[in-house]
């Protein structure tokens, strides 16, 4: 048994340093996962620094997005205005940036949110089992059956529009595939002999389901929300781009692709940088999710 | 032949009493049609002896797991009682805790009873923390006790259950089951995963442990050389049944029950002079539980049957010390001349 | 048994598997050798190469990640690591036939366990037509496998009778009559999920047997049933490979049903055939620590007449070998040679061969 002691020895001690390191090295040696963190860590820096710019307000922007007339209108691209100016005279590039933290607080918030109730819906479903179970998931069938973006619509109209309330709604209509996910997961761990010694050793319904399923089955949850986080910011760009998300003139993609859309002929590249931005950073966690699918090996 | 061990003050530590665990089966669509029942245990009673090995024998489908998982509370019975130290037990939330503070259980599966997101160390003392509250001081203390007695190092507390072998990972699961220094444990199948010489060694492990612990083991085995070896008292099912029960001596060496005889004469043996394989006449297989025969479960293979075995079902008489057998014709079953001795 | 060659011999096979960038040495220079119309059993415990033998054998190792580095396994003179694959095809099934440990995963599930045999019965058929083993690429052997017909759609709906000539259907169920399958004829049009674990490893044996093979290899074919089952299949195989002369390579880790239904032994540990006599002699004379150290591991009787007394220690990392004896860590008997060189195989006396310094020639 020696060998096997010393193996042991060193990979455990080492397990714990090492395994932030490890798995941060193994995701950037994907190739779709190096490109995907490189897309996502430039997004959320940029986003930071702007939230952050907006609480102290000292400004990042080259200009303030929200004054007219800084340049000629619809002006192409220059060493002045890198992206152009819009209909108003606004610097476009300024619009751009100060507009990054908004897919990406709506995302995360959606996300996080969305996992939380989700896996303790699942979770709770598949250990409950029966009638309790046919009922939930009955509820979750209601929310696939509804078309999400209308409902999304709708809720945030009664709810009066706005980046909180867009939220809101999103979240309402969000939640039900992290429910079928985590009850899809929940029941292969379910039947594991560990559950049942956690049940012998006194553990209750609750407490193997926080100490014992949630931790099991969160590397595929957490793997599905990183690729979720991506269409989270197309819908909300989608639901934007109707003029439901933040009204203007505070910039924001979705709105003003379609703001811009209409000067195609006069200025393409004006609805084009909105677009990009939206593109890229949904391309950027897609590659991200992949690489971490890549990685994941299954124990 | 007797051995000197601490008997507890009663005889029995737990008593099962005419336990029945059915499934519903849904055999069509159609409502009005009634549900199949799969008699998984059918009408089980038996007790365990304090400080002693109790093995319960027999091959896929005779519905020892789901006794076992009955007896450790897992599932609910549909009828009948366990009887834990005089009392009926109850399937409370209390009452449940209060249970496990005495009966504890190690499963087949070395790789899936082990949570492979926790240290060793948090494995074995998830009972202490669980129903002994109160003692959170002692817990590494406990820990350390129970890795040590299972002859692990203490290095491997830190360690992930990926990170071991087999017998290894069986050994963690025993440590686990007695860091509470329970009065029983249920072992199902502990052994039939792992090889030969492992096996070996968490044999001996078990039988040092009780010793050490004064501990009560319920052995569930499909393998009966091992039952042999290890337990006092054995009782062999079938189809969901006790067919024979009684001290293992007795038992093993004069089978009263032809289910029973012919076990024995498949088991192969590892000496080619007493080969018996070849020469045993087994027939038929192991009988669907949905719809058993009638009569006398065995009665399709039984070399002895005749027409009362096919309409009624024999009940277990004791026959001799404790020594119980479900047959009509039990006298006339005898192992040797089921099979000619090579000379 | 002694004067003709051998029907399969083995010469310094050594396999190594490629896991996560490190090489496991799963066979090390192993040499054995197998007469015509002979039970041999392999025994070892998990780790030891006995799947990879006989995985190599019959030429479905999976290579990568396998990697045999060396060896020769003479076939009736043929060398079948030398041979090009489309040739090696020629022996699968029909001179060399397997079944393995789990019939469910090893019959077809979505046709008719009937169909299977007569697939079986047909290749064999065509091979007796054209006469001994053709080993030409574009033989008539050839034609049988590239045949699409077998792929047609009648399978799936009608039932077996349809689709096979009489002959074939009568042979087919004589042929699960011969395994002692109650019922033949109900059982031809069955899938192999509607049977028992028993009666699918007579199918398969069913299905080895109908080829006339000279050799079967069976890797663990009763670990996963029942022992009364158990019980009936080693006793149906015995006596049909008997009756048809052909001889068996049995992998199994249960000393007991290698003593039970072997001529012959031979003792497996970390990819080392460490002993190799007849089945007598190994049990009443086992001279490798290894083998008494299993033997006296195995229950037999209750514990306080007769205690059984494992081997301490576990195998070797097979990532990073040691030199020498592989069992020297464990060994009671060791001595400084073992743990530097490694014994050779050598004959101690008639018919027993054993891999230990403690046994000189």
């Amino acid at each position: 048994m020696t060998l096997l002691t010393e193996l042991a020895r060193e990979e455990s001690v080492a397990q714990s340093r090492r395994a932030s390191f490890n798995y941060l090295g193994k995701l950037l040696r994907d190739k779709s996962g190096l490109i995907g963190f490189i897309l996502v860590i430039i997004y959320t820096a940029t986003a930071a620094t702007v939230s952050i710019s907006d609480i102290f307000r000292f400004t990042v922007t080259p200009y303030n997005p929200l004054q007219q007339n800084v340049g000629p209108p619809l002006a192409a691209p220059s060493l002045t205005h890198p992206f152009g100016t819009d209909m108003y005279g606004r610097d476009v590039f300024s619009r751009i940036i100060a507009a990054t933290p908004n897919g990406l607080v709506v995302s995360v918030s959606v996300v996080v949110s969305t996992l939380i109730i989700g896996t303790l819906l699942g979770s709770y479903s598949a250990s409950a089992g029966g009638l309790i179970d046919e009922a939930l998931m009955r509820i979750t069938d209601i929310f696939f059956a509804i078309p999400p973006l209308v409902l999304a619509m709708a809720i945030d109209l009664v709810l009066g529009g706005g980046l909180i309330n867009m939220m809101i709604a999103i979240i309402i209509i969000w939640w039900p595939p992290y429910a079928r996910l985590a009850r899809g997961e929940t029941f292969k761990v379910i039947h594991q002999n560990y559950i049942e010694a956690a049940r012998i050793s006194g553990l209750g319904r609750a407490g193997i389901i926080f100490k014992h399923v949630i931790p099991n089955i969160a590397p595929t949850m957490l793997m599905y929300a990183t690729l979720d986080m991506g269409t989270v910011i197309l819908t909300y760009s989608g639901l934007s781009y109707l003029g439901l998300a933040v009204p203007p003139p505070y910039p924001d993609w979705g709105r003003m692709v379609s703001s811009y859309q209409g000067y195609l002929l006069e200025a393409p590249w004006l609805p084009v940088f909105p677009a990009v931005a939206i593109a890229l950073i949904v391309i950027g966690f897609s590659l991200l999710g992949d690489g971490i699918r890549n990685i994941s090996e299954r124990y | 032949m007797e051995q000197t061990r601490k008997l507890s003050t009663n005889e029995n530590i737990i008593e099962v009493l005419n336990l029945k665990k059915y499934y519903r089966v849904r055999r069509s669509l159609n409502p009005l049609k009634k549900p199949f029942y799969v008699r998984a245990v059918d009408d089980v009673s038996f007790s365990i002896r304090a400080g002693r090995t109790t093995a319960i024998v027999g091959e896929s489908g005779c519905g020892k797991t789901t006794l076992a998982r009955c007896i450790a509370l897992l599932t609910p019975p549909t009828a009948g009682k366990i009887i834990m130290e005089g009392e009926p037990v109850k399937m409370d939330g209390g009452s449940l805790k209060k249970f496990y503070r005495k009966v504890q259980m190690v499963f087949q599966d070395p790789d899936s009873s082990l949570d492979p997101r926790m240290r060793i160390k948090d494995i074995i003392a998830e009972p202490l923390l669980n129903l002994f509250p109160v003692a959170n001081c002692d817990i590494p203390r406990a820990v350390t006790e129970a890795l040590l007695s299972v002859g692990l190092p203490l290095e491997f507390a830190n360690a992930y259950p990926s990170q071991l072998s087999g017998g290894q990972k069986q050994r963690v699961a025993i440590a686990r089951a007695i860091v509470t220094k329970p009065k029983v444990v249920i072992l199902d199948e502990p052994t039939s995963a792992l090889d030969v010489s492992v096996q070996a060694q968490i044999l001996n492990l078990l039988i040092d442990l009780q010793e050490k612990y004064n501990l009560t083991y319920l052995f569930i085995t499909h393998n009966i050389a091992v039952a042999e070896y290890i337990s006092d008292y054995i009782a062999v099912m079938y189809a969901g049944k006790i067919v024979e029960q009684g001290p293992t001596k007795s038992v093993m060496l004069n089978p009263k029950h032809p289910y029973t005889v012919t076990l024995l004469l498949s088991s192969p043996i590892a000496d080619p002079l007493r080969r018996r394989i070849l020469r045993a006449e087994i027939r038929g297989e192991v009988p669907s539980l949905i719809d058993p025969p009638k009569g006398c479960r065995f009665n399709p293979r039984c070399p002895y049957k005749q027409k009362i075995c096919e309409s009624e079902i024999p009940s277990l008489i004791e026959l001799k010390q404790s020594h119980f057998v479900a047959c009509f014709y039990s006298e006339k079953v005898s192992l040797t001349d089921s099979v000619r001795d090579n000379g | 048994m002694s004067n003709r060659s051998p029907l399969l011999e083995i010469r310094g096979l050594s396999v190594s598997y490629e896991r996560e960038g490190k090489n496991i040495l799963a066979l090390d220079d192993v040499n054995l050798s197998i007469d015509s119309n002979t039970v041999v059993a392999v025994v070892g415990e998990s780790g030891c190469g006995k799947s990879t033998l006989a995985l190599s054998i019959i030429g479905l190792l999976p290579i990568p990640p396998a990697k045999i580095h060396s060896g020769e396994i003479h076939y009736k003179s043929v060398d079948l690591l030398r041979v090009k694959e489309r040739e090696r095809r020629l022996f699968r099934g029909t001179e060399i036939a397997m079944i393995f440990q789990e019939p469910l995963t090893s019959l077809n599930p979505v046709y008719r366990v009937g169909d299977q045999v007569a697939e079986a019965i047909s290749i064999r058929k065509l091979r007796e037509k054209v006469g001994s083993l053709q080993l030409s690429a574009d033989g008539p052997m050839q034609k049988v496998y590239n045949t699409k017909s077998r792929l047609s759609t009648s399978r799936f709906v009608f039932p077996f009778r349809s689709r096979y000539s009489g002959e074939i259907r009568r042979e087919v169920v004589d042929m699960l009559r011969k395994v002692r399958i109650p019922d033949p004829e109900q059982i031809v049009n069955r899938y192999p999920f509607e049977l028992s674990g028993g009666m699918r490893q007579r199918i398969m044996i069913a299905m080895a047997l109908s080829q006339k093979p000279s050799l079967l290899i069976a890797d663990e074919p009763t670990t996963a049933l029942d022992v009364t089952t158990q019980a009936q299949v080693l006793k149906l195989m015995k006596e049909l490979m008997d009756e048809a002369r052909t001889s068996v390579l049995l992998i199994t880790h249960d000393l007991g049903v290698a003593s039970e239904v072997a001529d012959r032994v031979i003792v497996m540990y970390a990819g080392d055939v460490i002993e190799d006599t007849d089945v007598y002699k190994l049990f009443k004379e086992p001279l490798h620590p290894y083998t008494k150290g299993l033997l006296s591991c195995i229950p037999s009787g209750p514990k306080d007449i007769r205690k059984i007394t494992p081997i301490p220690g576990s195998i070797p990392d097979m990532r990073n070998p040691p030199p020498g004896c592989k069992f020297s860590s464990r060994c009671p008997y060791v001595m400084e040679t073992c743990r530097t060189t490694k014994p050779p195989l050598i004959q101690v006396s008639e018919n027993h061969k054993v891999a230990c310094f403690l046994y000189p020639k």
